[in-house]
């Protein structure tokens, strides 16, 4: 018996290997700092990340490389996409540091586990096989459920992280039932390998068999239960609520980000002979979504929980992205590189609108007095005016006017829609857009135009300059991003290459 | 330097705006005031070579600046005015001047705010009226929203909440459908036309005659719902008359005088030579809901007891006079109803600042509230009645001219469609005069009526631009006229080709020779 020893290169890999070796010095020096120094432990965390920002850049452009068998690819749309994933998490380690020192939940695990979560994404990134695909997915699950359930002393986030790792669990559930009939029909877990089994001699028939279509229904559910899409949507607006503020921030746009590239690459690179099946799934999902979550944002009165469901309503338009990249000609599917760039680019800006929102919301809270219900904002625009403007420039953005990233990344998304003559999915999510403006509003109509109460505590903002930076350089990107997206969209346009 | 004055115009407000924003305490509220003032007035003197250095025989875009933008989609800054956009942008920054002065004393709290939201309303409507691109037009057109937005529900009446939110949503719905209809025309352009990404305009127009009917139609219909809200056409008037009541008066001066231009200019720079099939096609359609929109504005405005919703109500019938012209698709109609649009901005403008003057000294705006005026209050009166009367289209005043000249391009399209405008012009004279007679004649009975004082030297200042732009218009239209004449020449001659290829094998161009087979 002879044993193969895989061929592994670990360079290829650096990103998230870097990001094991900064888990491991974060875990060690944690036990080396006291309870009140803990800070530290999110500064090293921060720069850290940084580092392997850099890391990961350097791989732009080197071409598709393959390892650990070909359960791993390093091309330029896992590097696009890891940029973002770090950069998210270097974002929310900052918007966390005061946070966690008002909610008393300065541990270092904290750190540890935001790092956890994103060496899953990273992996998910780069799976290029159902296996390592799930693992990435398994290992950024049970870190997020840790995270919203952090705030060990608030039951609203215990009750948060107890539905959303039930929930959880049995979407991974789902998924994992989905990977093992694809397997089974196809005899692969690889993604390369499922396309090749699927247009090879027998293809026709394997894609015909309803165990198949069964499989792409588990596939659709088990990552609508990841990314939220209704009606698997349930367990969002309560984890979302109830979980540490930059948490909330963190996993919404960097789950929606890594779970976003798996579904990319296991559609479009395992399953293109049957674009047509998953792809009508896709669209009914889509309209659903965009539909749902901006309607039922309108009634919160909650903050955060209108966020959450805006942030249902955003998943919706990055679907509609990736139905309308999706055409059929000719009982084949053809996927244009623009919409798949204009989807990178939508998760590019709503990285920055979203943290930004949500860094708002972690910008006024303080320690008894959170500031997530509508109503804390009355006047704030008139007291601080250049907080109220910020605030403006998000709702802006997440409302896609200009001149900010929403309004460009909105333009691309039903620009694909339109060229790919996806009308009625454009009209309906541009309508269901312009509704979103009506709550993103009433946010900034009760900011300036209605006095505070009388009994309502003063407005305080931390002073915390971390949160300063953070939500300086969020503001500086969103306005730049929607004046000057000419460098990402071409970043984007060069990921995709590889792809497709 | 030629070259920078547009976007000099476009973003001096801007500027001051960020001066203000930055630079100014809220509690200094002369300074504020003062230095607002400064910005218009100097905007102002920057836009007159736009006048004296106009050449009136090219139909082209003059004081054109072009800036690569984001050249991977297309996207150029790229400005310039015609004969269309002139008198529009210059319209803007006279009545910016006229909105900030009249504001002085009508608003009272948060003035820092609001004047930063005013100076930021100007660059977005002067960018507006200059960009060439439309990727750079929808731009502006969007920003726009958001100050109106502040200024009507700050600084409204009781309801501003509600107004504010509806003029902000109903425009804007309006406008993502148009965002579509952008994107459809960029595409097509990919397909029928020159082949390449671009959302330049001049570089659109040719690939308008190409796009099969069926397409054409259906971004006919998406430019329409963004332009026809907010011009606003009936059906899509509701949210005029919520917004104008509420808003304070320089909100209306500017809504009234500005903002809805940007519709009826938006026909004219985009639908019209853009998709000119489509545009023929419907006609009809057109002047049906103008003409509506002429006789029910008049009807409804004849029943106000306010008389700023009276004044906000005969909006909606001017304007459909303006887009009656617009779409008789022929010289005189489009003509016509560009100098209509300014005069519109002119006297409508002025209603509002008269109306704003009554209220600032009653707090109230029930016609049944006042009477006999005309003695207590001669020069207001006399301002009023040549306002009201350039309004009604008295020879002699500017109303008359655009009129005319719209009933002359409404009859050679069709005598049908001119008879029923001459009827929305009868009863446009006659709920002004009988909003005249009730406020300014009979017995001045109620004693809060004999403590009103008599407009101002600010008040008169402010208001004489206007008056004597009523008179210039109304006895020697020829320098405005000279100045459209050769833009609107173009538009009409583009709007006039032949039928659109049916499917899209059929996209070669159509022969000029085809052109004089019009529809009526």
């Amino acid at each position: 018996m002879s044993i193969v020893i895989p061929d592994i290169s670990l360079s290829i890999a650096a990103p998230e290997v870097g990001l094991a070796i900064l888990l491991c010095i974060v875990l060690i020096a944690d036990l080396f700092t006291p309870l009140e120094n803990k800070a530290a432990i999110g500064i090293l965390s921060f720069v850290g990340v940084l580092i392997l920002g850099a890391v990961a850049m350097s791989q732009w452009g080197e071409g598709v490389r393959n390892t650990f068998s070909g359960f791993y690819v390093a091309d330029n749309f896992s590097v696009f996409v890891k940029l973002v994933i770090i950069t998210t998490t270097a974002i929310s380690i900052l918007l966390s540091l005061q946070y966690v020192k008002v909610e008393q939940i300065n541990y270092g695990e904290f750190y540890g586990m935001i790092l956890f979560a994103a060496f899953g994404m990273l992996v998910m990134a780069s799976g290029s096989d159902l296996i390592s695909i799930y693992l990435g997915l398994e290992t950024m699950s049970i870190s997020s459920y840790v995270l919203v359930s952090f705030i060990r002393h608030d039951p609203l986030s215990r009750e948060a992280g107890l539905k959303y790792f039930l929930m959880g669990a049995f979407a991974s559930g789902v998924l994992l039932y989905g990977i093992a009939l694809a397997y089974g029909m196809t005899g692969t877990t690889s993604l390369t390998g499922i396309a090749q089994a699927l247009s090879g001699p027998k293809g026709a028939a394997i894609g015909a068999d309803p165990v198949m279509t069964f499989a792409l229904i588990l596939f659709v559910a088990g990552f609508g239960f990841k990314l939220a899409l209704v009606p698997f949507h349930m367990w969002l607006p309560d984890a979302y609520t109830g979980a540490p503020t930059p948490i909330t921030a963190f996993m919404s746009v960097a789950v929606k980000m890594a779970t976003v590239a798996a579904v990319i690459r296991i559609f479009f690179v395992a399953f293109p002979e049957l674009a047509g099946k998953w792809n009508l799934l896709l669209w009914l999902l889509a309209v659903f979504t965009m539909i749902w979550g901006n309607v039922a944002a309108i009634a919160q009165t909650n903050l955060k929980r209108m966020l959450a469901y805006s942030s249902i309503a955003h998943a919706g338009y990055i679907l509609m992205g990736i139905v309308a990249t999706t055409t059929i000609v000719a009982g084949k599917a053809v996927f244009s590189a623009q919409g798949i760039s204009a989807v990178l680019f939508y998760l590019v800006a709503y990285m920055v609108t979203n943290l930004g929102a949500f860094g708002m919301i972690i910008f006024v809270c303080r320690k008894d007095y959170r500031g997530d219900n509508i109503e804390d904002w009355r006047g704030v625009g008139q007291a601080h005016p250049l907080a109220g403007m910020a605030f403006i420039v998000f709702f802006l953005s997440l409302g896609g006017l200009p001149p900010t990233a929403g309004f460009v990344g909105k333009l691309f998304l039903f620009g694909t829609a339109i060229q790919n003559e996806y009308y009625w999915l454009a009209v309906i999510g541009i309508l269901s857009s312009a509704v979103s403006v009506y709550y993103y509003f009433r946010v900034v109509m009760v900011m300036y135009m209605e006095p505070r109460g009388a009994n309502q505590p003063a407005v305080e903002f931390s002073l915390a300059p971390s949160l300063y930076v953070a939500l300086a350089v969020l503001v500086l990107a969103t306005l730049y991003l929607g004046l000057f997206p000419g460098s990402i969209i071409e970043a984007a346009k060069g990921s995709v290459a590889s792809l497709i | 330097m030629e070259n920078y004055l547009l976007s000099l115009i476009a973003f001096v407000p801007l500027m001051g705006a960020v001066i203000v924003m930055l630079f100014f305490k809220k509690e200094k509220t002369n300074a504020i005031k003062g230095f607002a003032t400064a910005v218009a007035v100097v905007d102002f003197l920057l836009s007159i070579p736009l006048w004296t250095h106009f050449d009136s025989s090219e139909a082209g875009f003059q004081f054109v600046q072009k800036m690569s933008w984001i050249p991977s989609i297309g996207v150029s800054y790229f400005v310039g005015v015609d004969g269309i956009s002139v008198l529009l942008v210059l319209l803007t920054t006279i009545t910016m001047i006229v909105a900030i002065a009249s504001s002085y004393t009508a608003i009272v709290e948060r003035e820092k705010e609001y004047y930063v939201c005013l100076l930021l309303m100007a660059t977005g409507m002067l960018g507006t009226f200059m960009a060439i691109d439309i990727f750079l037009f929808y731009v502006f057109f969007e920003i726009t929203l958001v100050p109106m937005y502040f200024l009507i529900g700050i600084w409204g009446g009781t309801r501003k909440l509600y107004a504010a939110i509806k003029f902000f949503l109903y425009t804007l719905f309006g406008s993502v459908l148009m965002l579509l209809g952008i994107l459809a025309l960029y595409f097509a352009n990919l397909k029928y036309g020159t082949g390449t990404l671009t959302f330049d305009l001049t570089q659109l127009y040719s690939v308008g005659p190409n796009i099969p009917i069926g397409l054409q139609s259906w971004i006919f219909l998406a430019f329409f719902i963004g332009f026809a809200i907010k011009v606003p056409m009936f059906p899509f008037h509701t949210w005029l008359p919520d917004a104008h009541v509420e808003a304070p008066t320089a909100g209306s001066v500017i809504l009234a005088g500005i903002l809805l231009k940007m519709g009826t200019y938006g026909f004219v720079r985009f639908v019209l030579p853009v998709l000119p099939q489509a545009s023929q096609l419907f006609v009809p359609f057109m002047v049906l809901l103008s003409i509506i929109g002429i006789i029910y504005g008049a009807l409804v405005a004849m029943a106000q007891t306010d008389v700023k919703k009276l004044v906000a109500y005969s909006s909606v019938s001017h304007l459909g006079f303006v887009m009656l012209g617009v779409f008789a698709l022929n010289e005189q109609g489009v003509l016509g109803g560009q100098l209509q649009m300014i005069n519109h901005g002119i006297s409508t403008g002025a209603l509002f600042l008269l109306v704003g003057m009554v209220y600032e000294r009653r707090h109230t705006r029930e016609i049944s509230e006042f009477g006999g005026l005309s003695k207590q209050v001669p020069i207001y009166s006399t301002i009023f009645a040549i306002t009201m009367l350039s309004s009604i289209g008295l020879p002699g005043l500017n109303g008359f001219v655009g009129e005319f000249l719209i009933l002359l391009g409404a009859f050679k399209a069709s005598y049908i469609y001119a008879a029923f405008a001459v009827i929305g012009i009868v009863l446009g004279a006659a709920y002004m005069l009988w909003l005249f007679q009730r406020m300014f004649f009979g017995t001045l009975d109620n004693p809060e009526n004999q403590k009103l004082t008599d407009c101002n030297p600010r008040e008169i200042a402010y208001m004489l631009p206007m008056i004597v732009l009523m008179f210039w218009i109304g006895l020697y239209p020829r320098p405005f006229l000279a100045r459209m004449e050769a833009s609107v020449a173009k538009v009409v001659k583009m709007v006039n080709v032949a039928k659109a290829p049916q499917d899209t094998k059929a996209a070669a161009l159509p022969k000029a020779g085809n052109s004089s087979e019009k529809n009526f």
